[in-house]
């Protein structure tokens, strides 16, 4: 009887508990001003550009910036890592809950990327509040999706929800990375291997699906390409090509603006800017705009 | 098989039932022994041959040290056992890396032999139970235990499965005679066997985990960061591999809990040591004991000459170092480590005037600060793949010079490891000084529970579930 007793009380403990911890910090997730928790807070989040990728539009895309000087309403929807089939989930359900943005930028240096799982677990956290992200996990990764519905505390398991801690009483829109490359490692990049670009096909497909959604939205789609350090760029043996290649693949024209800076200044490393580059792109995408109804040009 | 997969938690219930639902101890030793075989052979049942052969050679080799009483024939069969132990551990551990240095030497010669290495797979666990049968020899030719008359229960004690591939390594007096007697498992015994297989699961995917990845990016990609950032990823190093072997150490002690065994402690807060020898007694406490026992006392401990002693104390470091495995790292590593504890002894004058002098407790924190750079030392070496990994690493923290937090990479995964560092060192220490703390976890099951609850939490909660290896795995 008493360990009966014994074994109740863990189990109302450990579960029971469990999931008001997860209750109350579902409520602190969805009060904070990271970017995907203002996408499922149903927030004010009307915006006229979005900017979309991976760490790459991350760190290419500085709306602090922009809003001020292109009073441009810009937001950066980006992610390290994202994948593209998270970036069409997370489009979806931006567009079910809010007013469709005029111009979306979409870094495409993932097209490239060789990994095409699209790792929709690490958006768990935002599972609950969205059947498609849901749908995408239980179809990728069943086990984790049913540890979620017994044990809802693995869905914080995540760095997801630091940054949702992070950024609970400031805006995310002022991430960026504030460092600039070193001269040595800069230097070093000159001794690295040659590199090729390809398209993986699983990638592409994806981005097809995010190009198509977002046209048949009526939304003006502009991919682009961040630019690179130099003497990394001068590795890659291929980039035209291939992104030639892809420009036929889509059907849309892409901002190449991978050898479009040529200091070593403007880059924390041989993949991202840093806040002086993010400036400079920032302009450069501007000037690509073409709407005659924003006034972008100074 | 590996206590954080699927497969190992199917065959620990399984085993569990099996266990406590047999009263009788001889069908529990061969359940044992059945048990431990295929745990291990599910690795590779191949090498279940080699633990086999060890079992048999140290088993008729212990019987006929205990009936010889001519001390020469005596002698004999001890090098019989260390010949057969030895000779496999070197065959598949160190052959390769002997003659790559045969090679490498012979070549600076200006020779040019024509040696080729060997594919050898290092079977896991050797260095651990070949350490515990030499035990069970050495210590009947020291007449300090009478042979297992049971072969059964003997192969038993050289497999049994929780700590079979990463120790504690444990010496036969201590084990054999728990086998013998009835080992009862009460409720108690479960619930706190069980409280630290969750403390070291914890320790394994919440904290060594965690650091894993950022350790191991620092370590082949060191010019990518700052000074700063390289010094936390040493210093993250040094709680990844504590977790890492201290995780696995109280899941095996656990394990042996909730069966009835009593396993001695393996670590004991090692980086609040205060100097070397300190550090020693609280790190891989198993095999700290073996080599002072085994090697250290053997070959004149501390009886003779100053100089004697410095001489045993640097060897039996070195050989610690190559005994986790065939690199240069290790033995830098060991010999570091042999190089302390010498220095230790000869600026002990220093050590107690500089005691006089400075307030306690700063001299205490500064001892403990001293002894854990140094150890972080050494670490660098023994976790780098080659002697230029780790020089390079050293020579990135010196010339970069970047000491500001700002400029560190991955900012929230290292908030988040020093975080949880800062959680378990604090709770370690409050429940390894605090007497009452410890007490009112002995006695209270519902407190007992309470915190398993909370670990449980915190591995839901920070856990990282990739089935990564345990480091000492492949010593």
């Amino acid at each position: 009887m008493n360990k009966l007793k014994l074994f109740v009380y863990f189990l109302v403990l450990f579960i029971g508990v469990q999931w008001i911890i997860s209750y109350v910090l579902g409520m602190i997730t969805l009060q904070s001003n990271f970017r995907y928790s203002m996408l499922y807070s149903n927030k004010d989040m009307d915006y006229n550009i979005l900017c979309v990728g991976n760490s790459r539009a991350t760190h290419s895309f500085y709306t602090p910036y922009l809003n001020d000087a292109y009073d441009a309403n810009a937001y950066n929807f980006s992610y390290n890592s994202l994948k593209l089939g998270v970036i069409k989930v997370l489009l979806e359900d931006y567009l079910d809950r809010y007013q469709n943005p005029e111009t979306v930028f979409l870094e495409v240096s993932e097209v490239f990327s060789p990994d095409s799982a699209n790792q929709f677990v690490k958006y768990n956290l935002y599972g609950g509040y969205s059947s498609r992200l849901e749908d995408a996990i239980l179809q990728e990764d069943p086990v984790s999706h049913y540890i979620t519905e017994i044990f809802p505390l693995y869905r914080y398991n995540t760095e997801l929800f630091q940054r949702s801690l992070y950024y609970l009483n400031k805006s995310d829109q002022s991430w960026i990375n504030r460092y600039t490359i070193s001269e040595e490692l800069n230097l070093l990049e000159l001794e690295g291997e040659m590199e090729s670009f390809s398209i993986n096909a699983s990638n592409l497909e994806t981005l097809n699906e995010i190009v198509s959604l977002l046209k048949e939205s009526h939304i003006e789609v502009q991919l682009y390409i961040a630019p690179y350090l130099p003497n990394y760029l001068s590795h890659i043996s291929n980039l035209d090509d291939q992104l030639e290649l892809l420009e036929s693949k889509t059907g849309l024209s892409i901002l190449d603006l991978s050898g479009s800076l040529i200091e070593t200044d403007n880059f924390s490393d041989r993949i991202h800017l840093n806040e002086k580059g993010t400036k400079v792109v920032g302009d450069l995408l501007m000037k690509h705009v073409n709407r005659s109804d924003l006034e972008f040009e100074k | 098989m590996i206590f954080n997969s699927f497969a190992f938690l199917i065959f620990f219930l399984i085993f569990y039932i099996l266990y406590v639902s047999l009263k009788d101890r001889r069908y529990r030793i061969v359940l044992c022994l059945v048990g431990s075989y295929f745990f291990y052979g599910w690795w590779d049942w191949r090498f279940l041959s080699l633990i086999i052969f060890s079992t048999l050679v140290d088993f008729l080799v212990g019987k006929a040290l205990h009936t010889e009483s001519d001390d020469s024939r005596r002698k004999k069969w001890l090098l019989v056992s260390l010949f057969s132990n030895l000779g496999l551990l070197f065959f598949f551990k160190y052959f390769n890396f002997f003659v790559d240095s045969f090679v490498e030497v012979a070549t600076t010669l200006g020779m040019s032999p024509s040696v080729t290495a060997l594919n050898i797979i290092l079977p896991v666990g050797i260095s651990f139970y070949t350490f515990q049968t030499l035990s069970y020899t050495i210590d009947i030719y020291w007449r300090r235990m009478e042979p297992e008359p049971n072969l059964i229960v003997f192969a038993t004690y050289v497999a049994f499965f929780p700590q079979l591939v990463a120790g504690p390594i444990i010496r036969a007096i201590d084990l054999l005679p728990q086998f013998r007697d009835q080992n009862k498992v009460t409720f108690e015994m479960a619930i706190s066997g069980l409280m630290l297989v969750l403390v070291g699961y914890f320790k394994k995917v919440v904290l060594a985990d965690s650091l894993a990845p950022l350790v191991d990016n620092g370590f082949a990609n060191p010019y990518i960061y700052t000074s700063l950032n390289l010094c936390i990823i040493v210093v993250f190093y040094a709680f990844q591999i504590y977790c890492d072997f201290s995780g696995y150490s109280d899941i095996a002690i656990g394990i042996g809990k909730m069966f009835g065994f009593h396993f001695p402690r393996n670590f004991n807060l090692p980086y609040i040591a205060q100097n070397f020898s300190d550090f020693w007694k609280r790190w891989h406490i198993s095999l700290s004991g073996w080599l002072r026992d085994y090697l250290y006392i053997p070959l004149g401990g501390n009886r003779g000459s100053s100089v004697l002693t410095q001489r045993n104390l640097m060897l039996t470091m070195l050989l610690g170092g190559l005994w986790h495995g065939a690199n240069w790292t290790f033995i830098i590593w060991g010999g570091l480590h042999g190089g302390y504890l010498v220095a230790q002894r000869i600026l002990q004058p220093v050590a107690v005037r500089l005691r006089g002098v400075l307030h306690k407790s700063i001299y205490t924190i500064f001892s403990i600060l001293m002894t854990f750079f140094l150890v972080n030392l050494a670490w660098v070496f023994f976790r780098s793949q080659s002697m230029s990994q780790a020089f390079d690493l050293l020579a990135y923290i010196y010339n970069n010079g970047d000491y500001s937090f700002s400029n560190v990479k991955l900012k929230f995964q290292v908030i988040e490891g020093m975080l949880l560092i800062f959680m378990l060192y604090f709770g370690e220490l409050i429940y390894t000084t605090k007497p009452k703390v410890r007490e009112l976890f002995s006695y209270n099951n519902y407190y007992k529970l309470g915190f398993a609850s909370f670990i449980l939490w915190l591995i839901l909660f920070f856990g990282t579930f990739e089935n990564n290896n345990f480091i000492y795995f492949q010593f």
